[in-house]
């Protein structure tokens, strides 16, 4: 009995573990709403540009009622999946196979990269700059892929707490690399990427400043890390 | 054959190890080459223990086992860095190797999920693979079990090939929803294609200056359709499986399918996708963890039978450098 009643009880069980698989990969509604980063500028022009090529198909609207569509949209949606994803979140979360495959899905146009400068009371000198051999404090660690991840997500959804933290984290490192300087400036440059014939002309990407931090060397030596 | 019928009898095959044994092997490497990485940037603390404790992030207490060891100390920290490592040799060697890879996939959970703004999707593969393998009988050939139990490191012994079928399954469903979540404008025609060389401009990824690309951007537009077309078109892979498999049926497509053997060039664009990846941007193992997926599509005769061919071919070059050798020694002593 138990011999015939195995075959049955296995093929049942790799049934709910394919369902899992395929449930767990439906995109999340708080995917689409809060980790969309809808206020960013790659967002806002990602917007504008299927407005552009739904209205070539005759589809009238604006970025900010497409936004709202979508938004709208998900939170339908967002009963519909927790009720699929009920069954088999004990079991994803639990053995590990967890799901979820947003890769490359929306690339950055917009991107602000972590600057980081040293002042000695009277000029600031970079210390940090992505892709340069010259300001390469922390090179090797900020050129890990999962700190890459963690810089990049400050481009897409910017998260003011995570980002006051490891600005105060990064300067506390700066200050023990060098207590002989003053203060300490994390900023982010942000920019837009240049086509493709504006970089065969020669013309290089520019930025602005923003969500500039500064620290006193002095303060952060005192002081003991959290 | 009912449906129901045909999904028990599927799941009845029965193979030998050696196309899990390698995807083991494969993913316990990985595993190793993850951990290790982070290791070795001197990373271990900045990216896994607490703010209250030394990091940078708030990460809260972490899931059920880094919860019951204490939250992410230092102390938690390092003990589940070296139970994940150390699992993951054991996992690589092959012992105790159902234990090992759930040891293994339940500490690298724990740890690399407990900051959740420094995962990718290959951390997701990882523990997906090691799931599976505390599933499979990955062990009975190419192990130090085998060599306890039987010993021989090899071993012809047939294990549930459902496992095996469950991998394939997870690499297309990878690839299919990492496709259909690609609904930027960048990945589509309305875009002009211009998805890889974003990427390519930007400074998250790339390992060295990629504005070289602007000079080929009719390149990069190709190689974002090729990608974006191999990543939704990939469930074909699934079509062509199932026609294999009810090869005896009939039916127009499954005979246009049975003459063909689809894998090759899902194999073909699909490493040159990773390799591609390899050399230009740094997303930590990903093309790594992927690439031994594949290993899994083979069946072990196949498997077995490329290893003898390639046995065979270093045999030959050996033969000949040999003859080569010997005729040059020949000829400079008269």
């Amino acid at each position: 009995m138990r011999e015939r009643a195995w075959p049955h009880v296995r093929a049942l069980l790799i049934l709910f573990h394919v369902g899992m698989v395929v449930v767990m990969s439906l995109p999340t509604p708080d995917a689409l709403l809060g980790g969309m980063g809808w206020e960013s500028a790659n967002v806002q022009a990602e917007l504008a540009r299927w407005v552009e090529g739904l209205q070539g198909v005759g589809v009238s609207t604006t970025p900010e009622a497409l936004g709202q569509d979508v938004r709208e949209a998900a939170e339908s949606y967002r009963d519909v999946h927790a009720g699929l994803a009920a069954p088999f979140s004990a079991y994803s979360r639990g053995s590990g196979a967890r799901q979820g495959w947003v890769m490359f899905a929306k690339p950055q146009r917009h991107p602000a990269e972590l600057h980081i400068d040293l002042s000695d009371g009277t000029t600031w000198r970079p210390i940090y700059r992505p892709h340069s051999s010259a300001h390469d404090f922390w090179g090797e660690r900020f050129r890990h892929h999962r700190m890459r991840k963690q810089l990049g997500r400050f481009a897409r959804t910017f998260d003011v707490d995570t980002y006051d933290r490891l600005a105060e984290f990064l300067a506390r490192e700066v200050a023990r690399a060098h207590p002989d300087g003053r203060v300490v400036r994390v900023q982010l440059y942000r920019y837009a990427t240049l086509r493709p014939d504006e970089v065969r002309a020669g013309a290089v990407p520019m930025g602005e400043y923003e969500q500039a931090r500064r620290y006193s060397v002095a303060r952060l030596l005192e002081e003991h890390a959290p | 054959m009912s449906a129901w019928r045909f999904w028990v009898t599927l799941f009845d095959r029965r193979e030998t190890a050696s196309s899990l044994a390698c995807f083991r092997i494969a993913i316990g490497l990985v595993t190793i080459y993850s951990l290790l990485d982070v290791g070795l940037a001197g990373l271990v603390d900045v990216l896994w223990v607490d703010y209250h404790s030394g990091g940078y992030a708030c990460l809260g207490t972490g899931n059920w086992l880094m919860t019951w060891l204490g939250g992410a100390t230092p102390e938690t920290v390092h003990v589940l860095y070296g139970a994940a490592l150390g699992s993951a040799v054991l996992v690589t060697l092959g012992l105790v190797t159902r234990v090992s890879a759930l040891v293994a996939g339940q500490t690298y959970l724990a740890l690399v999920f407990v900051n959740g703004s420094a995962t990718g999707g290959y951390d997701q593969l990882i523990t997906n693979a090691l799931w599976l393998l505390v599933l499979s009988g990955s062990s009975r050939t190419l192990s130090l079990d085998c060599l306890l139990r039987t010993g021989r490191l090899r071993s012809d012994e047939l294990i549930p090939a459902w496992p095996r079928y469950l991998v394939i399954f997870q690499l297309v469903v990878m690839y299919t929803c990492t496709g259909l979540h690609k609904l930027s404008s960048a990945w589509l025609p309305l875009g002009g294609y211009s998805a890889l060389y974003d990427v390519f401009q930007e400074p998250t990824w790339r390992r060295f200056d990629m504005r070289w690309t602007a000079h080929v951007y009719p390149l990069t537009q190709l190689a974002t359709a090729v990608t974006w077309f191999f990543e939704v078109g990939a469930p074909v892979v699934l079509v062509w499986f199932y026609y294999r498999y009810t090869a005896e049926r009939p039916g127009r497509a499954r005979a246009w399918f049975a003459r063909r053997d689809l894998r090759v060039p899902f194999v073909v664009v699909g490493l040159a996708l990773h390799l591609g990846i390899l050399v230009t941007l740094n997303v930590g193992p990903f093309s790594w963890v992927a690439m031994a997926y594949y290993l899994c599509l083979f069946r072990p005769a196949e498997l077995t039978g490329a290893w003898a061919w390639t046995l065979r071919r270093g045999q030959r070059w050996r033969e000949r450098h040999d003859e080569r050798r010997i005729a040059h020694l020949t000829r400079v002593s008269t």
